[in-house]
């Protein structure tokens, strides 16, 4: 393993060769020159920003109207707790997480990876571009075309006409699963990368030899695949899951978390307090528990990456 | 220095009242008979909605104004801040009555469906879809709405003012003035750390010249705030419509201009929406509204 010894490099150096004290801060301080530019802007633009949130979080700082803001304590966090909104958000938030990127981001896209390898080259092609183009679309404008599409005299219900099948509107009776659905066909194509990649590094030989041994397709995907892919399958749910939770256009523009708050998750919730009730405060709060959430679901998949094989 | 207003009223669709057997010439004198004329519509034109009131956290303040507060200014004086008391009114009759009224909107299904009332492009189509295709009897809204439909804009429909009459929102039991509007409005002001004032102020001044405000009062379906340019001919005869929503200034009032009144105006959207799915009763969502007026104005409220 090279990484701790190249990491202790950038510090002072507790080898044989000891210099005195003088001389070893003049050289760590030489040494950490040419990297202070960026660590001042670090300290400025990403932690101080963040500090400040977490302090706010902690007031009763309004965006308008209000003389003095005034420490409050724990007082923010009490009120999300009673609040049925804000646990109705978790709830969605976790929902929504779940089915779009757990089950539908990522099941698609190992799927999608794994039939892309056995198909022809026109037809990967054309499917990796219809993919990655749902993918690079900004969010507001995805979020419209699926407006769009689930709308009650959208795109879903006319094909559903026609083939006389009963029509829908999820947005309006099941619209937490409208918004799921979208986040999949925006997201399906980050971790069909992912996974494209990892089954290309399987070494040929293996699943040759399962195959000789006579392992059906499942068992092969089952006992080699699977966990030969392990660490990209961690680390893909990771960065599925902490861009779900994040997730604001895509929802705002086709439900604004409607109707009553059933599509309502944690980031609609917060934008909600701190920018239209202008509570910006209690907004933060909020974003502090989401990034709690978060680092829930980055716990358990670091487990899961460090697990060896 | 202002610029320009608004007002708001209703807009009907002649045709489908003539198909209801209603007068051309149509004024409810009180909320009863608004909703009257919506139900005869219900029934002896039932493929067209007979009544539309925003409502709503999608649509936004366009619920909370052209909705509600058309109601709500309906009722009574001072029906949402007490300037003499300086506090926010809570716990009125009004403000139940007032959402008792959306509540029968979309109770009775005299208003659109709810998944379209709640769509978040429910005021864009209601100009550029529900009206000019005949699919809707009467309309609360305000009296900007020509502007989409004059040659050149997005919904080209010369013929609206044939088709289409007017009527002034009138007032819950038909109390004087009989009729209520709300009104917003525009000013141009110069920052007093400006770098050259004057000529800023000989900006606004040429733009507000007779000439040059009649032509922008035309083009985006204004409300002049020039008394010369209200009586110029050539700006009442521009849109039919214009004099009947100049003359609704003398009955608006305006929203209360202070920093909480955002968060009252969603404080009153999520109640409309409330009683729009049917999710809540008129008292559980006047008491919510109670609470966050409590809790957005630091309690300073009033009871009524």
């Amino acid at each position: 393993m090279k990484a701790p010894s190249a990491r202790s490099a950038g510090r002072t150096e507790p080898g044989p060769r000891r210099l005195p004290g003088h001389r070893r801060l003049a050289r760590s301080l030489a040494r950490a020159l040419p990297v202070s530019p960026a660590v001042v802007l670090m300290l400025l633009f990403l932690a101080g920003p963040i500090g400040y949130c977490a302090y706010i979080a902690f007031t009763d700082l309004q965006l308008t109207g209000q003389a003095h803001e005034s420490f409050v304590g724990f007082e923010n966090f009490r009120t999300a707790f009673d609040d049925e909104d804000f646990i109705n958000a978790v709830w969605l938030t976790l929902v929504f997480t779940f089915l779009s990127s757990i089950v539908g981001q990522n099941t698609l896209g190992l799927a999608l990876a794994s039939l892309m390898q056995r198909a022809s080259k026109p037809v990967r092609t054309i499917t990796g571009a219809v993919v990655i183009t749902a993918w690079v679309l900004p969010e507001v404008v995805a979020g419209f075309l699926l407006y769009a599409f689930f709308r009650r005299d959208g795109t879903l219900n006319e094909v559903l006409d026609l083939l006389h099948l009963p029509s829908q509107n999820w947005l309006y009776t099941l619209p937490i699963l409208a918004v799921s659905f979208a986040n999949v066909w925006r997201g399906t194509a980050f971790s069909m990368l992912v996974y494209s990649a990892a089954l290309n590094e399987i070494p040929k030989e293996i699943t040759e030899a399962a195959e000789v041994d006579g392992a059906s397709g499942w068992r092969r995907m089952w006992h080699i695949t699977l966990p030969m892919i392990r660490r990209s399958i961690g680390t893909n749910l990771m960065l599925n899951t902490l861009q779900t939770l994040s997730v604001f256009g895509l929802i705002w523009v086709m439900t604004r978390g409607g109707p009553g708050n059933r599509s309502q998750t944690l980031p609609l919730f917060m934008y909600e307090q701190a920018f239209q009730k202008s509570m910006i405060g209690y907004g933060t709060a909020v974003a502090l528990l989401l990034l709690l959430v978060g680092s829930l679901f980055s716990l358990v998949y670091m487990r899961l990456l460090r697990t060896e094989v | 220095m202002p610029d320009g207003t608004d007002t708001r009223g209703l807009w009907f669709d002649r045709d489908i009242f003539k198909k209801a057997g209603l007068p051309q010439d149509w004024q409810p004198k009180n909320w009863d008979e608004l909703l009257d004329a919506a139900r005869t519509i219900k029934k002896k034109v039932p493929d067209v909605v007979p009544l539309n009131v925003y409502t709503g956290k999608p649509g936004g303040e366009t619920s909370a104004m052209q909705g509600l507060e058309m109601l709500l200014y309906g009722t009574g004086e001072n029906p949402l801040y007490d300037p003499k008391a300086k506090k926010w009114v809570v716990g009125s009759q009004g403000f139940k009555d007032s959402l008792k009224f959306v509540e029968t909107v979309y109770k009775e299904k005299l208003g659109p469906d709810v998944e379209d009332a709640l769509d978040p492009n429910m005021a864009t189509r209601v100009r550029g879809d529900f009206l000019p295709k005949g699919k809707l009897g009467i309309n609360l809204d305000g009296s900007w709405l020509p502007q989409d439909w004059l040659p050149g804009s997005g919904h080209e429909w010369p013929e609206w003012s044939k088709e289409l009459g007017l009527a002034a929102m009138p007032t819950q039991h038909g109390q004087a003035p009989g009729k209520v509007s709300m009104s917003g409005g525009w000013t141009w002001a110069i920052p007093s750390k400006a770098g050259n004032p004057d000529l800023a102020f000989k900006f606004i001044e040429t733009m507000q010249t007779k000439e040059n405000a009649k032509k922008w009062y035309v083009a985006n379906s204004g409300i002049s705030v020039r008394a010369d340019v209200a009586k110029d001919p050539e700006y009442v005869k521009a849109q039919p419509g214009i004099k009947f929503f100049t003359d609704l200034v003398a009955s608006t009032h305006y929203r209360p201009a202070f920093p909480a009144y955002p968060k009252v105006s969603t404080a009153m959207q999520e109640s409309m929406e409330l009683v729009t799915t049917g999710d809540g009763s008129v008292d559980k969502a006047a008491s919510g509204y109670d609470d966050e007026v409590k809790s957005a104005t630091d309690g300073k409220v009033i009871e009524k």
